[in-house]
Order: structure tokens, then C-alpha cells, then sequence
């Protein structure tokens, strides 16, 4: 399996890096994949306002994981991903829109084979507050961003997505305009999606009434919540008492600002660290399951499978 | 015969001359013309790349002429959509060599030279206007290209006041500017983004013209005005059935086969297709709206059977309406 594990901020850095894991030609931003290994390209087109482009459409013909550190360093990324997996008795192809941060660890695996076209968008914390500071429900988008960034704002990828981003993909056939292209279209993207956040927000009632004071209290419940893993999470009780709300006010909060109840969101995590763990390589199934916190690991297998719809020895096996 | 004169390089500057000219009064940046001069309104927004825009829904009581007088310093382009949805048949024009704005529907023109535009008594006007300068197009194209483009294919342009016609896609961003620009949550990159899509348009077509410039149009500007008339009754209204080849070659004054071979010409494909895919882009701007159901749409644009609807729609797009809006597998996490 090929691992690439980074936390770059800047995509030109970032594509260096790939080039060099990959051992595969880097010229003018355009890496291309070298035959020995696979098939395709990623190229970053530097938009003039800002916004960094990387058009990517490649197949490896090793399983390769993508593992994102967090970074102290606060941007975003737009991802529109679409995968294609060649070996699926029915090839399947699966496909979505969401915005990820840098603030967070991230993985992506694809198994051999597998056809990646993905159009990722990544500026900083500060070029999407001029984004949205001209506009007048920008600070409305902000506050509901900075509540929701751990759980992801997932997008279905639809027609009109699909139609901006072939005629983003066609650029390069347009010399002389590529970038003004290019750039329409990416703002176009964007546009789309914050408007979509916003009236996704409008529709689910987002109650902007939670105070700012009440969503400091809830961010703390969150981090002592996703702590540590290995031992039992702390009760609803405790953390009231650290919220200082009632138990009741303290559920409904949580659910409002992280999208899911509290044990829910408790397990989702937890579920994705042992995922991560087991990709890493570096731990057997049995390690993984005692660090997030399972002792039977007949119930962590049931558990892991609920949530991926596979087991841990299948990502062992795969990889 | 009103006339009014002003010489501003930025839509803001403009709408406060006309504001003392009417006397009526500024509000972010618009104003409501008073009822003894005519009715409508007209907004300047700055936008944050730094270029301006002017919209405006207009109807003069009286004939009028706007005069633009020459600015010295730093050269200023303006590009304007003008769509006159109610027209007289019958006015004068002035003695004075003006734009007439109800037969520019693409405009260009430069702040290097003055300018008169004549919009007559009692048209109902649609307009857009962007004012940009040589620095806006060098943040994305290389300067010899932009100097090309603006030594060359703009200053012939400007100078031989070429009548553009308004397509397709000009008419849906235009609409769509029109109608949303205050609703839009994020209103001013919504108008931004569609202005950036105008400047490109405008850009790719002058470019790919002057390429193929072998293949140029034989039409007189008066053919032209014509075959205009023709489009803006065929894409006017979709739900009734549209004007056939006999009435339209009477309207325009020409055989049933100039108007078929010039209207190709100058639209790129033949009436009907024309047509139809004007209705297409309708419909899927409905359904996008997300106010009607796809039998409503179908009904707007002139389909009682839904089917058949669905299969011309999918003709157009490759989808079908309900899978237009449709969610598809998510990846999971």
C-alpha cells in the first residue's frame, strides 16, 4: 500500500510532497502520474483572487491511503469527489460535495484500481471571512461553520454541481482565458455551496439563540469527550455539571451545534480513530480495539462493522 | 426631449447626477425615478473586485438622451446588456449620432470619448452595465493578450458600434441578475460572479470571432435588428405555441428561407432548435428555482403532456427533470 501522510497548508508545497513520495514528475504544478505506479494527474491552478485549484483525475494500481494531520494552521478545503471503483462487481460510482478543515485529521483510502476525479478548493480562515464579510448573512455562515467543522457539511453532488465542474475541467482547452474560467467557476462553486449551507441552516431552524457563552461551554464537552477513547466516556452528569446546564439543556445543545446526539457523535469518532489506527499499520486488531476502549473485541467488531459495513480484519487484510 | 450630461467613471458618481437631475433621493446606491419623469429604478453596486455595475428597470415619459462626456486619465470600458421588453413601434430618433439603446442590446464602449445614447418615450428597458478597466483583465490573462484584445478587437468594436444580439446564455445570467440580485443570501458575490461570467462570455466570443473573422456576417444592421425582433418573440413566451415560419417571414420582411439561413447565421442553429433549447434552459431554470413541481414547469413551458416533456428535457441535458434535482450516493466518511 502507498501512504502519504502530511499536513500542508499550501497546495504547491503540498504537491512536492506528493511527487517526491510518489517519485513522480513535478512540472509547472502539474504532477503527472508516472506509469510505473498508475495513471493520471493533479495540477494547481493559482487563482488571482486567492484560491488555490487542484484538478486531480488519477488510478494507482496500489491500494494508496491520503492521511491528513491536523495542522495548527486554519484553512479549508472544498472537495468535490467523485470514485469510481473499477472492481465493485457493479462498478459503483460514489460522489460528494463537503468542506474539510485543516484543523482536523483526515483519511481517504482507495483500493487499487480505484478512479479518483476530485476539483478541490482550499484558501485560509481569513480569505473566506473577506467572503463572507461583504455579505450580510456572512457572520450568520461563520458562526454556524465554526460550530459544525468537526462533523463535515456533506453536499450531494448533483446536475448543476456536476455541469459547473465539467466546464471547470474544460478550461484548459480555452489558452488564453484558462484562468478567468477557471476562477468563474470556482466561485461559482463556491457561491453555491455557502448558499446551500445557509438555506440548509434556515431549514433545520438553526437556533442562533445559543450564546456564544453557551457554545464555549459545549466546545470544552466536546474535546472531553474525544479525550481518550480507551476509557469509558465521561457521563451525561458530569458533563452537565462542566457545561453548567441541565442535563436536558445539554443534550438538546449538543445535538443543535455538532448535528447528532452526544453518544452518537461519542462513538462516530471513535469509530473513526480506530479506523485510522488500523490503516496505519502499525497496530493489530486486538491494540485497536483496547485503545478506544473495548475489552470485548467481538463487541468492537460489531461495532466497527455498524459503522463501515466492515470489519477490522478486512481493513487488515486489504491493506 | 430630455437631455441629461455627466461625466463619471463609476456607476455610483452617475446615479447621484441623475439623483439631482430628478431630484429624488440615494438609498444604497439606487434610485426610483419620480412618476412626472417615468418609473423604474436604478442601482449601482460597487463590487469588491473594484469594478462597478449599474442595473436598471426603466421607462421615461419622454424621449431621452444621456450624454457621457469625455474623461481624461485612466481609460474606463464599459460593457452593456440592454433588453427592451416593451417597445414602441413608431419614435423618432434625434439628430445627433447616439447608441440607440433599443437596438444595442451588447454594447461597448470607452470613458476616452464621449458618448450619447438615445432611449426613446415610453420603452420599458432592461440594462446591465459593467465598468472595468485594462487592470481587471491582466489578473487573468497574460498582457498580450489583453493588449491584443484591447488595442485591436475592442477598439473595432467600439468603433464600428457592431449590433450584437443577446443569446441564450447572455438572457439567463441577465434574468438571473435581474430578478435575484437582492434576494440572493450572498447577494453581492452572486452579482459579482454572474459579472465575471458576462466579462468571459463577451471575451470568449470576441475571440473565437476574430479567429474565424473568414466567416463574417453578411447581415446589415438593419437584418440584424429584424432577425432580433424575430428571437424576442419566439423565446417571449413558451407556454403558448410559437409563431410559425409564414408569420415570422411576414414580421421580418424576408422570404421564409433568408430568414431561415440568416437567422442560423446569426444564432448559430436553425429556428427551431433555437427554440427549443431556449424553452429547455427555461424549464431547468424553473425547476432549479425550486417553487414547481415538474408538471407546473411543464405546463409554463408548453408541454400538457409530461411525458413527452421529460423526454425533451432529457434530450437537452442527458437527465431527466426529476433526476435534475435528484441526490446521489454520498461518500461515506
Amino acid at each position: 500500500m502507498l501512504k502519504l501522510e502530511y499536513n500542508h497548508t499550501d497546495y504547491e508545497e503540498l504537491l512536492k510532497f506528493y511527487s517526491k513520495s510518489l517519485k513522480t514528475k513535478l512540472k509547472d504544478n502539474l504532477l503527472s502520474v508516472d506509469s510505473s505506479v498508475g495513471t493520471g494527474y493533479m495540477k494547481l491552478i493559482r487563482l488571482p483572487n486567492g484560491l488555490q485549484c487542484l484538478i486531480s483525475d488519477y488510478s494507482f494500481k496500489e491500494d494508496i491511503l491520503f492521511q491528513r494531520r491536523k495542522s495548527e494552521e486554519d484553512f479549508y478545503t472544498l472537495r468535490f469527489d467523485e470514485v469510481i471503483n473499477t472492481h465493485a462487481p457493479n462498478p459503483a460510482s460514489k460522489s460528494a460535495v463537503f468542506l474539510a478543515s485543516t484543523k482536523f485529521d483526515w483519511l481517504s483510502l482507495y483500493t487499487n484500481g480505484t478512479n479518483v476525479k476530485n476539483v478541490n478548493i482550499h484558501f485560509s480562515k481569513e480569505w473566506l471571512e473577506n467572503f463572507l464579510g461583504v455579505e450580510q448573512v456572512g457572520e450568520v455562515i461563520k458562526k454556524y461553520l465554526s460550530l459544525k467543522m468537526s462533523a463535515f457539511n456533506y453536499e450531494p453532488m448533483d446536475a448543476e454541481y456536476k455541469r459547473i465542474l465539467g466546464e471547470l475541467i474544460s478550461a484548459k482547452e480555452s489558452e488564453s482565458f484558462e484562468k478567468l474560467i477557471v476562477q468563474n467557476r470556482t466561485m461559482l462553486l463556491m457561491e453555491r455551496f455557502f448558499t446551500r449551507i445557509y438555506k440548509k441552516m434556515n431549514d433545520q431552524h438553526f437556533d442562533m439563540k445559543v450564546s456564544n457563552d453557551d457554545i464555549l461551554r459545549l466546545q470544552k464537552v466536546e474535546q472531553e469527550l474525544l479525550k481518550d477513547f480507551s476509557v469509558p466516556p465521561t457521563g451525561i452528569s458530569k458533563l452537565a455539571k462542566m457545561a453548567a446546564m441541565s442535563p436536558s439543556k445539554l443534550k438538546n445543545a449538543f445535538k443543535e451545534i455538532y448535528g447528532m446526539p452526544i453518544y452518537q457523535y461519542f462513538q462516530k469518532h471513535r469509530m473513526n480513530k480506530a479506523k485510522a489506527m488500523l490503516l496505519s499499520s502499525k497496530y493489530n486488531v486486538k491494540e485497536v480495539g483496547m485503545e478506544v476502549g473495548y475489552s470485548n473485541l467481538s463487541n468492537f467488531a460489531k461495532a466497527f462493522k455498524k459503522s463501515f459495513d466492515q470489519l477490522p480484519s478486512d481493513i487488515i487484510s486489504g491493506r | 426631449m430630455t437631455e441629461i450630461y455627466y461625466d463619471s467613471t463609476h456607476f455610483t458618481d452617475f446615479v447621484q447626477t441623475l439623483s439631482r437631475h430628478f431630484k429624488t433621493k440615494v438609498t444604497d446606491g439606487q434610485i426610483t425615478l419620480p412618476s412626472n419623469v417615468g418609473e423604474g429604478y436604478l442601482k449601482a453596486v460597487h463590487l469588491p473586485a473594484g469594478i462597478s455595475i449599474l442595473i436598471s428597470d426603466i421607462r421615461f415619459r419622454e424621449d431621452t438622451l444621456l450624454n457621457r462626456s469625455m474623461c481624461q486619465g485612466e481609460q474606463f470600458y464599459i460593457l452593456e446588456f440592454n433588453e427592451a421588453i416593451e417597445a414602441p413601434t413608431m419614435y423618432s430618433t434625434p439628430k445627433v449620432d447616439a447608441y440607440n439603446i433599443l437596438k444595442q442590446m451588447v454594447l461597448l464602449t470607452h470613458t476616452g470619448v464621449a458618448g450619447k445614447y438615445f432611449v426613446p418615450a415610453n420603452a420599458r428597458l432592461l440594462s446591465y452595465k459593467i465598468m472595468f478597466q485594462r487592470k481587471h483583465l491582466l489578473q487573468f490573462i497574460d498582457e498580450q493578450v489583453v493588449d491584443n484584445i484591447l488595442s485591436k478587437y475592442f477598439l473595432e468594436v467600439v468603433q464600428s458600434g457592431a449590433v450584437e444580439p443577446l443569446d441564450v446564455e447572455y438572457r439567463s445570467l441577465l434574468k438571473e441578475l435581474i430578478n435575484n440580485n437582492s434576494i440572493h443570501p450572498l447577494s453581492l458575490n452572486f452579482i459579482q460572479n454572474r459579472t465575471f461570467l458576462l466579462i468571459e462570455k463577451f471575451l470568449v466570443k470576441l475571440f473565437e470571432a476574430k479567429k474565424s473573422s473568414s466567416e463574417k456576417l453578411k447581415l446589415s444592421d438593419n437584418e440584424i435588428v429584424r432577425l432580433m425582433k424575430i428571437e424576442s418573440m419566439l423565446v417571449n413566451d413558451f407556454s403558448v405555441t410559437p409563431p410559425n415560419i409564414n408569420y415570422l417571414s411576414r414580421i421580418s420582411a424576408m422570404s421564409p428561407t433568408k430568414l431561415k439561413t440568416d437567422f442560423k447565421r446569426l444564432y448559430g442553429m436553425p429556428i427551431y432548435e433555437y427554440y427549443q433549447k431556449n424553452r429547455m434552459q427555461r424549464a431547468k431554470m424553473l425547476l432549479m428555482e425550486g417553487k414547481y413541481s415538474i408538471k407546473e414547469v411543464g405546463i409554463k413551458v408548453g408541454y400538457s403532456n409530461l411525458s413527452h416533456f421529460a423526454g425533451s428535457f432529457k434530450k437537452e441535458f442527458g437527465l431527466l427533470p426529476s433526476e435534475l434535482l435528484a441526490k446521489d450516493g454520498a461518500l461515506a466518511i
